[in-house]
């Protein structure tokens, strides 16, 4: 008996032997966390009770004339007091950090134990497009390739580079879409960096070339952050577990008057 | 059928033969429950984009190693993978410790662990389990080779010839 049959029937052995518990609701549960991963890799906030009073403030939102943002001075992160950060602080942040003049719409926050998201539609004049951010620790990071696994290969409407920079950083830029099909679906595209500090704690930037969610279509070519600003976006070191506790508080107020 | 229905099909039919290769890079069905949860989760996320791919299990086996290996090095502080395997020889009743394959197994290393179950229980090619792993052809065959050779030095001659 060669090697690989040998090994092959003492592994099936130990297998039916080892008495396999049942699997259980193994496949709603994987449902049910690639959700929870889902909206906070898209920042979008649709969860259980959360959900209905989210679709009442999108629609509100929708209903009310967007208004434009600005840049406000960013405070110093070393010194200032700190609070856990909240989706809302997270929105706060990417205000500041866009461009200004833009009209802002579509504002979702997400706030849970290790994860601060939110994301927001945003027209700079030439068609709204979808931006989000987001801080996570490292157990609750995007993906588990970014975890000095490099990235996945290429493939047909994916593209992904990954880099550590001299002082530990990891950086990794994934493009997805446009996709070659005729569902409108299909072309949107979004660019998404991401960096993993050496204290574990990540943060992710992604833009699109148009509104993301269900049947939407990009309204540009391409996306409208590119990734150079991107990067410079997910690199301030404003982004944290905690951030500054003027951000924080003031965040709240701050949403209100872009609305 | 809906996104949704089709993840929940593959999802059900593919379980237990993942759960089945976490436990044996493992050692352990809570763990192996755990990683292949996990796991399918990430494939739910990457549902349309590796569906148009055409390489579904590839990708879940994929991220069922990452997880895998994510979970031993967030461990590592207060478990370490041993690098050589100690000699047996001279253990003075076999039977009685009856050192099985699977004993053996997880003394190796992730990689190497990884690399028997994917090569000789999973049936996957020398450049399948390359791009599961994200190496090279050359570099599954020589952690192939070490980990023959260290399964060899425990289990003796219940291993035949290597076939790395």
């Amino acid at each position: 008996m060669d090697t690989e049959v040998r090994i092959r029937e003492s592994l099936d052995r130990e297998l039916s032997e080892a008495g396999r518990p049942p699997l259980g609701s193994i496949v709603a549960d994987a449902v049910a966390a690639g959700r929870r991963r889902r909206r906070w890799r898209r920042g979008a906030v649709v969860a259980s009770g959360a959900g209905a009073l989210t679709v009442m403030v999108v629609t509100a939102l929708l209903l009310r004339p967007a208004s434009t943002v600005g840049p406000v001075p960013p405070g110093d992160p070393t010194t200032a007091a700190r609070k856990a950060a909240t989706g809302e602080a997270v929105i706060a942040l990417l205000l500041d950090l866009l461009p200004p003049g833009g009209e802002v719409a579509e504002v979702e926050h997400f706030t849970d134990r290790g994860v601060a998201a939110g994301s927001l539609l945003y027209d700079d004049g030439h068609g709204p497009a979808t931006v989000s951010a987001g801080v996570a620790d490292h157990q609750n990071e995007g993906s588990g390739a970014f975890a000095g696994m490099g990235c996945p290969p290429d493939a047909e409407g994916f593209t992904c580079r990954h880099r550590v920079t001299p002082d530990g950083v990891e950086v990794r830029v994934t493009t997805m879409g446009p996709y070659d099909c005729s569902d409108r679906k299909c072309s949107i595209k979004d660019v998404r960096v991401e960096i993993r500090r050496p204290d574990g704690t990540f943060v992710t930037v992604d833009s699109y070339n148009g509104p993301f969610g269900h049947d939407r279509a990009a309204t540009r070519a391409e996306t409208l952050l590119d990734a150079d600003r991107m990067l410079a976006m997910a690199t301030d070191p404003r982004w944290g577990l905690t951030m500054d506790a003027a951000l924080v508080d003031g965040a709240a107020a701050r949403i209100r008057a872009v609305r | 059928m809906g996104v949704h229905e089709e993840f929940t099909e593959y999802a059900a039919a593919r379980a237990g033969r993942l759960r089945d290769t976490a436990y044996l890079m493992c050692g352990d069905w809570h763990q192996a429950q755990d990683l292949t949860q996990a796991a399918l989760a990430r494939v739910f996320v990457a549902w349309e984009r590796i569906q148009r791919r055409d390489n579904v299990d590839a990708y879940a086996r994929t991220v069922l190693l990452r997880e895998l290996l994510n979970e031993r090095r967030r461990r590592r502080s207060t478990e370490r993978p041993v690098a050589n395997v100690p000699e047996v020889a001279a253990r003075p009743d076999e039977t009685a410790l009856r050192v099985t394959l699977v004993d053996a197994l997880r003394r190796l290393p992730p990689n190497r662990r990884a690399v028997i179950v994917l090569r000789y229980w999973d049936d996957q090619s020398v450049d399948a389990v390359a791009d599961i792993m994200g190496i090279t052809a050359v570099a599954v065959k020589s952690l192939t080779v070490r980990a023959l050779a260290e399964l060899r030095s425990v289990l003796g001659n219940d291993l035949t010839t290597a076939n790395p």
